[in-house]
């Protein structure tokens, strides 16, 4: 107790009546030690997030509803408007929408001489007005306007498909242009030409023709189906688990699936990218640590000869010990406070209010966190700063008196 | 009655390419409450007996024991604690001070350490620091003290924590005349009303020698004559 006393009195002392320059550079660098580390895993757990959400804002949604599997395949789910109707109920179920999943190939004439063009793709039946509040296709549109609820002679495509976007493919129709005609050749033999009504941004390669759910009816002669519902729901109100619970015991025999089972391809760039974060978070701490300890080591080592006095004058081992692993945690606390603060009330909120795009329109740098990511940069600044402090403290505290007195 | 200081054949050889016998056995006792002067030529080896005598270095050779203890039986910790509790040292060298102490930090600082009261330990090192005539310097940093002002300090340090035994290498060396004179009287008076044992080197033992029970003159690293008072009047 009178050991941390004393111990804290010295480090008091020795802050106060040290080296102010010396004390700033110190507390500077840990900050942007501290900044570094925070940066570049909350960038890339922010792509990590952003990727996600733009994968269920675009292909996945939150949950999907898919036809009975067993005892038979169906190819539809039927009633699909009750169902949605009675999913819709559930609390925290934000939108709901069908889509009919159809496969065909699209062909299209370009310069008018016959000469045909064709690409095989998805072609899916949607009903625009429910659509658009769970998915954010309208957002992307590059050119025209998205489809609504009548439009049964119109479609909308990919600028993958269309072509004349980007790089060219031989996936793609080679420059189709809003108010062209394509012609649909459905698996099922219909064959039938609509206008280009509007191009989205196919920024994830997705390929899909989307035409109305209307028209996928007539094309396929079936009503009230569908080949998916999908469902978007509050994720903060609930787990995906229990919607996809309740959702089951709407519909006992039909397939429930959430965005995570979807994204089976894109979970090993979450590994990848998590391998890189661990990586750059351990360099960045080891960065920080090393930086702390040298800076604190000199520091100690400028104090040899007040450290070999203390000692001839009886202070013990121990309280000049913990004398310098006082200092160097405040030095690391002030680190971390303002690089935490520099961090959260300053580079967050700036780049929230003042969006960098790495995609326009669809992915932006964001600061993403989560708070045991945080914890363990945290503690792994405060054991590299205690054991900066102690180490060097220790080296010297326990050599001969005059030696560290006189040299 | 066991002396206070015992010391016997001690010997101690600094290490280097040339080793340097700085002491060549010495052997010596000092009685609880004696106050003793060492003198001797420059390069005698007064500094380097005192530093083993006050377990600021170990000895190569001999034995040496304090108020009955061995003190080769004592680990590092145990010497510190040793220091803090029973001994006062005063460095022949004035820049001993804790620079970012001020002046009646550095005299309270050993008090504090060994788990002295707040209050009780500032008005004693205040007091400490009237008695070597520094009342006026209390807040004083060292960098803002003459060479003389902070050899004081590190005297009203030593005595913090009522040692047993006060080592002073040379305390008056950077005092005038009359300062000297109130240092020597401070220690004779301690000496005196509190039973204290002090060892004090000089280079005037002329100066020295109405306060003190005996003069020790080393030469060369072994006691070359002993004069004590009794012999003297
Ligand atoms: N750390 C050291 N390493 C090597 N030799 C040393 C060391 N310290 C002292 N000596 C040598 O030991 C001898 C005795 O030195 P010491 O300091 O004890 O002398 P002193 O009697 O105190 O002299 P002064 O009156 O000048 O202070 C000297 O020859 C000195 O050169
Ligand atoms: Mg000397």
């Amino acid at each position: 107790m009178n050991d941390w006393r004393t111990s804290l009195f010295i480090a008091y002392k020795s802050v106060t009546r040290g080296n102010k320059s010396m004390l700033a550079l110190m507390v500077f660098i840990l900050s942007l030690s501290f900044i570094n580390m925070l940066f570049i895993s909350g960038v890339l757990t922010g792509l990590w997030n952003s990727e996600v959400d733009l994968a269920i804002n675009l292909i996945t949604a939150h949950v999907e509803v898919t036809p009975q599997q067993k005892p038979t395949l169906k190819e539809f789910i039927p009633n699909e408007a009750q169902l949605q109707a009675q999913i819709s109920t559930i609390p925290g179920v934000i939108a709901t929408t069908r889509r009919y999943q159809l496969a065909g190939s699209l062909s299209f004439d370009k310069d008018k001489s016959g000469q045909m063009k064709s690409v095989s793709g998805a072609i899916i039946g949607i009903d625009p007005s429910r659509d658009q509040k769970v998915f954010t296709v309208n957002d992307i549109m590059l050119a025209g306007s998205p489809l609504t609820d009548n439009d049964t002679d119109q479609i909308v495509l990919s600028s993958a498909l269309a072509g004349g976007y980007g790089t060219p493919s031989t996936n793609d129709l080679g420059g189709v242009k809003v108010g062209d005609k394509v012609q649909i050749t459905y698996a099922n033999g219909v064959m039938r030409t609509y206008t280009v009504k509007g191009i989205y941004n196919d920024i994830i390669g997705i390929f899909e023709t989307f035409i109305t759910a209307k028209e996928a009816e007539s094309v396929l002669s079936v009503a009230n189906s569908a080949s998916q519902i999908l469902v978007k729901v509050n994720t903060s109100r609930s787990t995906l688990a229990s919607y996809e619970d309740r959702i089951r015991t709407l519909a006992p025999n039909l397939t429930v699936k959430n965005y995570t089972d979807l994204l089976g391809s894109i979970v090993s760039f979450e590994r990848a990218l998590n391998i890189i974060s661990d990586i750059v978070s351990a360099i960045s701490i080891a960065v920080a640590a090393v930086t702390i300890f040298v800076l604190i080591y000199v520091n100690a080592l400028n104090k040899r000869r007040q450290i070999g006095i203390m000692k001839a004058i009886g202070i013990k081992q121990r309280i000049i010990v913990n004398a310098y692993i006082i200092q160097s945690l405040f030095y690391t606390a002030c680190g971390l406070l303002i690089g935490g603060l520099a961090v959260f009330t300053v580079l967050r909120p700036l780049l929230i209010a003042h969006p960098i795009p790495i995609i326009v329109g669809l992915l932006n740098l964001t600061l993403a966190y989560t708070p045991l990511g945080v914890g363990l940069g945290i503690l792994a600044f405060i054991v590299a700063g205690y054991l900066a402090g102690r180490i060097p403290a220790h080296l010297v505290a326990k050599e001969n008196i005059l030696t560290a007195i006189w040299g | 009655m066991q002396p206070m200081i015992t010391v016997s054949n001690l010997k101690k050889t600094y290490p280097g390419k040339v080793p340097t016998p700085a002491l060549r056995g010495i052997s010596l006792e000092v009685a609880k409450g004696e106050f003793v002067a060492l003198t001797g030529r420059s390069g005698a080896g007064k500094s380097t007996l005192l530093h083993q005598l006050g377990l600021l270095d170990t000895p190569t050779e001999g034995t040496l024991h304090l108020n009955g203890t061995d003190v080769e039986t004592l680990s590092d910790a145990e010497r510190t604690e040793f220091r803090l509790k029973n001994l006062g040292y005063v460095f022949q060298e004035y820049t001993t001070l804790i620079i970012e102490l001020t002046a009646l930090e550095n005299v309270y600082l050993p008090h504090m350490a060994a788990g002295g009261a707040t209050r009780h330990y500032r008005e004693e090192a205040a007091e400490l620091l009237r008695l070597v005539g520094l009342g006026g310097r209390l807040d004083h940093y060292p960098n803002e003290l003459s060479g003389g002002e902070q050899q004081r300090v590190a005297i009203a340090r030593a005595l913090v924590n009522n040692p047993k035994i006060l080592f002073a290498d040379e305390p008056t060396a950077n005092l005038d005349s009359v300062s000297a004179k109130t240092v020597l009287e401070l220690f004779a008076k301690l000496r005196s009303e509190m039973g204290q044992t002090i060892v004090l080197i000089t280079h005037e033992p002329e100066d020295v020698r109405p306060y003190v029970d005996r003069t020790i003159w080393l030469s060369d690293g072994l006691i070359e004559k002993i004069e004590t008072r009794n012999a003297r009047s």
